[in-house]
């Protein structure tokens, strides 16, 4: 079945937008690559609306390579000096968690940040992320993991139960 | 043959694998034999799930102010129209590209003498038989067009590489 334009943003131009806003840390930014992403789609759609089912894995591995190229181009994160521990460790229910996640998120290499962004917050399977990094299916595994590891060493020290 | 029972230590070092669906189908199995037998594994579980929900689900992104469909049909739109400007340019390129194969076409057909130097007698008819007579009608004399030998009447002449 063929999916018109519209149908084709309305699925998934909300998740592009918000997976470059997270990947850039830059919400505006973002905008202008999630209209990239669907120029480029316009571009291909003859191609694309005969492949059901691939639409989305196409759709992010434009969206994290134009993220990526825009990150190249960017000097690279400092550790933010307030992701130091706080005096006290704060439940995962706490308000102030998104900031600290986004924070943690933003230290990690642009790679990592793409492999752990897709995955966790995006839903993608192993295999659509491995398409989506150019990555055999372990090699996306391995990405998500080091990815992980290295946010949970990261906020540890604010969340008591995130390593019972 | 069973595979022995997990040990705690290693059920629980492999809890966040199992959650993130990072384990062998084998060892997925191992994991869930231990923790479904084991208390303590069995809360680690839960509890990491808890945390791992609420951390990723804690990041919200307010969606874009614009129509962003609608911006990239019109970007999409004016990728495809050659503006004027890009018209002329192709014009002028395209002329000057006719130039070039023109000249390089006449460098081609010109014969040229021993030294190099263009013969352009030798696309008159006149020219090889009175060269000295004619000297007003011929090209102003320079000193290695006057060395010339006469230019052979065809008209593909040998060139000299420089």
């Amino acid at each position: 079945m063929d999916e018109s334009f519209d149908a084709v943003y309305a699925r998934h131009g909300r998740s592009i937008h918000a997976f470059l806003a997270r990947l850039t840390g830059d919400s505006v930014g973002a905008e202008d690559l999630c209209q990239e992403t669907f120029v480029r789609y316009l571009q291909h759609e003859e191609q694309l609306s005969s492949r059901n089912g691939h639409v989305a894995p196409w759709l992010f591995r434009v969206a994290t390579n134009l993220g990526l190229d825009r990150l190249r181009r960017l000097k690279p994160c400092a550790l933010p000096e307030d992701l130091a521990p706080p005096a006290s460790p704060v439940r995962v229910e706490d308000p102030m968690v998104g900031e600290q996640v986004r924070r943690a998120v933003a230290c990690l290499g642009p790679d990592l940040r793409a492999a752990f962004l897709l995955r966790a917050h995006h839903g993608l399977t192993f295999p659509q992320l491995a398409l989506v990094l150019a990555l055999s299916e372990r090699g996306a595994k391995d990405r998500y993991r080091r990815a992980r590891d290295e946010l949970a060493r990261l906020l540890a020290p604010w969340f008591e139960d995130l390593m019972p | 043959m069973s595979t022995p029972p997990l040990p705690c230590a290693e059920a629980r070092a492999a809890l966040a694998d199992r959650l993130d669906d990072l384990l062998e189908p084998a060892q997925a199995e191992r994991v869930d034999a231990h923790v479904a037998a084991c208390a303590d594994c069995a809360a680690g579980l839960a509890a990491r799930a808890h945390a791992k929900s609420a951390l990723e689900g804690a990041w919200s992104v307010e969606p874009p102010a614009g129509d962003l469909a609608e911006r990239a049909l019109e970007r999409f739109a004016a990728s495809r129209v050659v503006s004027p400007g890009r018209r002329r340019l192709a014009l002028v390129l395209s002329h000057l590209v006719a130039l070039a194969a023109g000249v390089l076409l006449a460098l081609t057909l010109i014969p040229r003498g021993a030294g190099g130097a263009v013969v352009t007698p030798a696309l008159s008819p006149r020219a090889p038989q009175a060269p000295a007579a004619h000297g007003n009608e011929a090209e102003p004399a320079s000193p290695s067009s006057s060395a010339a030998p006469p230019a052979p009447p065809y008209l593909f002449a040998p060139r000299r590489i420089r």
